[in-house]
């Protein structure tokens, strides 16, 4: 077991892509000296590890994400945005966040997130004399809610995995995502009266809040149609995926006319990308999750952590303690992909509610998106707003300890997650 | 010469990704069609196409596999990269050499153990496709030898052109 963790550690310091790190050391694991080589189990679990209906939500959802990013939408969620919260101290801060919670709604992801607002709303900040690296912190801060508010598609690879129903995910996350945003609005607005940050808006008319929400308007139904037919049971969330595309499809060519054929072989082209990066992990990880059932790691695991206290409370806080550092330094879809299958079973033995540990999980790996030195969604908005990874490390700093205190919160409270998904009959 | 090598190899690997990706992206929207079809038949008509569950899924598993050879060309893999950029040239380039061969090994497992489970499964039907297990089965070898070509053509053009197709984010682009 020893020997396996040291072969993980350094393929992955060795720059080996994850998925084959993983991989190799399952096939490690597998060769045995003595006795038959179990090869030949390997193509069963590559298989079966991906075999699952609702894991086609995540292209679907990624797929439907690409389209709304390609017929600018970003352009009509700000004017919304601005309307509604353009003419306050910090404006354009607010401005970002509340983008930020629009587009969670239309995809399930925090990087691409950071991308398409950070282009758009850090040079438009720096404008008005906000300071970059601040700029960039509330962009990449904010798009971590992103995943918390559905569609989510680490909540469909999490539901996949650890066959809890994703319709349930979804519904507990609504609630945290919009705590974690007005959380972090309540941390402008105090910090904008502290520092004057300006009240100028975006260099150009601000519409009324009706002209722009019927501009947005489009948009903005994706997420009901999506929401709407899986919390009301019409959907599963493959298929609410799915329509989500064809709705996003029949906006951008018949309403606004702005996508063409080379778009739609772009979209599925990155689709196909996407999809390669992220199936191989789960396919190489059901490799490695087989041999460490068989070395009983799981069950040593739930005997050193019901050793430790056989409060959930207690349980919950190390394994929050846990995650967040692991996330620093791993990427996240692999952390919930390896350890998922592992912690998930022993919080629900522990009498945790498997949908609040989903949350938690979900909310913890996301905040590890903006935790140096390895944060992803921090990578993306320095290269977006051109700005030093050294300084925006440093502006995020306040913002992690705000969403530290919403994950607090969730892990003390768990009606806030559950509160909904049981009075929609889902938990 | 050398750049002649490399442009030529730059080449291959470009050929190669758009014969794979072409039929993915194709079987990309036949995925999306075949879900909404069969959601349409279950909910608007009220007759459950009992082909559409498998017959996405099996597209699905093609895609995810046999698409992470070109994740691999565009270097999507999500690998970190902090540490081994640190390493003094020599010892970096042993592990580079040490990590293309393990990488080698599980994609070689991946093709001839796959070929080997796709021939045995063969035998089995989808009971939903009435089709043999053989054709979803495959996607595991034909992925592990399609990401095996790139990776060979990768990491000569690692070694031969320095760090260029190497490029990684330290935490994934897609999600």
């Amino acid at each position: 077991m020893l020997l396996l963790l040291a072969a993980f550690a350094l393929l992955v310091l060795l720059g080996t892509p994850l998925a084959f790190s993983i991989g190799i050391v399952g096939l490690i694991a597998l060769t045995q000296p003595d006795g038959p080589s179990l090869l030949r189990l390997v193509p069963m679990r590559l298989f079966s590890g991906i075999d699952m209906f609702s894991l086609m939500a995540m292209p679907f959802f990624i797929l439907a994400g690409d389209i709304m990013n390609r017929i600018q939408i970003t352009d009509r969620l700000v004017d919304l945005a601005n309307a509604l919260v353009g003419r306050v101290r910090g404006a354009l801060a607010h401005v970002n966040i509340l983008v930020s919670v629009f587009f969670a709604g239309l995809t399930g992801a925090a990087v691409a997130d950071t991308a398409a607002i950070g282009r758009m709303m850090i040079p438009a900040m720096a404008d008005q004399g906000y300071r970059r690296p601040f700029a960039a912190a509330v962009t990449a801060a904010s798009s971590v809610i992103g995943p918390i508010i559905p569609p989510s598609i680490i909540m469909v690879i999490y539901g996949s995995l650890m066959q809890v129903s994703i319709a349930g995910l979804f519904a507990a996350g609504i609630v945290p995502g919009i705590l974690m945003s007005m959380a972090l609005m309540s941390y402008i607005a105090w910090r904008g009266r502290k520092e004057d940050l300006p009240i100028a808006t975006l260099d150009r008319d601000v519409p009324p809040v009706r002209v722009a929400l019927k501009r947005a308007i489009l948009p903005l139904m994706m997420p009901l149609i999506i929401l709407g037919g899986i919390l009301g049971g019409v959907f599963t969330p493959t298929e609410a995926a799915a329509v989500a595309v064809v709705y996003a499809l029949a906006v951008g060519v018949l309403v606004y006319r702005n996508f063409s054929l080379s778009d739609l072989w772009d979209v599925l082209y990155a689709m196909v990308r996407a999809s390669g990066a992220v199936f191989i992990i789960l396919a190489a990880a059901s490799i490695l999750g087989w041999v460490l059932a068989k070395e009983g790691v799981p069950r040593d695991l739930a005997n050193f952590l019901g050793g430790i206290s056989d409060s959930p409370l207690v349980f919950l806080l190390v394994v929050t303690g846990a995650l967040l550092l692991i996330g620093m330094f791993m990427e996240m879809t692999a952390v919930l992909i390896i350890l998922g299958p592992i912690l998930h079973p022993i919080a629900v033995s522990m009498g945790v509610d498997p949908l609040h540990f989903g949350i938690l999980m979900v909310v913890n790996l996301n905040i590890a998106l903006i935790t140096p030195p390895l944060g992803a969604c921090l990578f993306v908005a320095s290269s977006v707003g051109d700005v030093r990874f050294e300084d925006v490390a440093k502006a995020i700093l306040p913002f992690m300890l705000v969403e530290l205190a919403v994950l607090l919160l969730l892990v003390c409270f768990p009606a806030i997650s559950l509160t909904l998904p049981r009075l929609l009959g889902l938990g | 010469m050398k750049t002649r090598i490399v442009a030529g190899l730059w080449r291959i690997s470009k050929a190669v990704n758009i014969a794979v990706a072409v039929p993915l992206v194709a079987a990309g929207a036949l995925m999306v069609a075949v879900v909404v079809a069969g959601t349409v038949a279950r909910y608007v008509f009220n007759a459950p196409l009992i082909w559409s569950e498998a017959s996405a899924r099996y597209l699905m598993i093609w895609i995810g596999l046999v698409g992470a050879s070109v994740a691999l060309r565009h270097g999507d893999h999500i690998a970190i990269d902090a540490v081994r950029t640190r390493l003094p040239r020599v010892l970096r380039k042993v592990g580079d050499l040490a990590v293309a061969a393990a990488v080698a090994w599980f994609l070689w497992v991946m093709t001839v153990e796959g070929w080997a489970a796709a021939m045995r499964g063969g035998s089995q039907m989808s009971p939903a496709l009435g089709l043999s297990m053989f054709w979803p089965l495959a996607a595991v070898p034909v992925a592990g030898a399609l990401i095996l070509v790139q990776h060979v053509l990768h990491t000569a053009l690692r070694l031969l052109d320095g760090e260029q197709t190497g490029t990684h984010l330290p935490g994934g682009g897609a999600i």
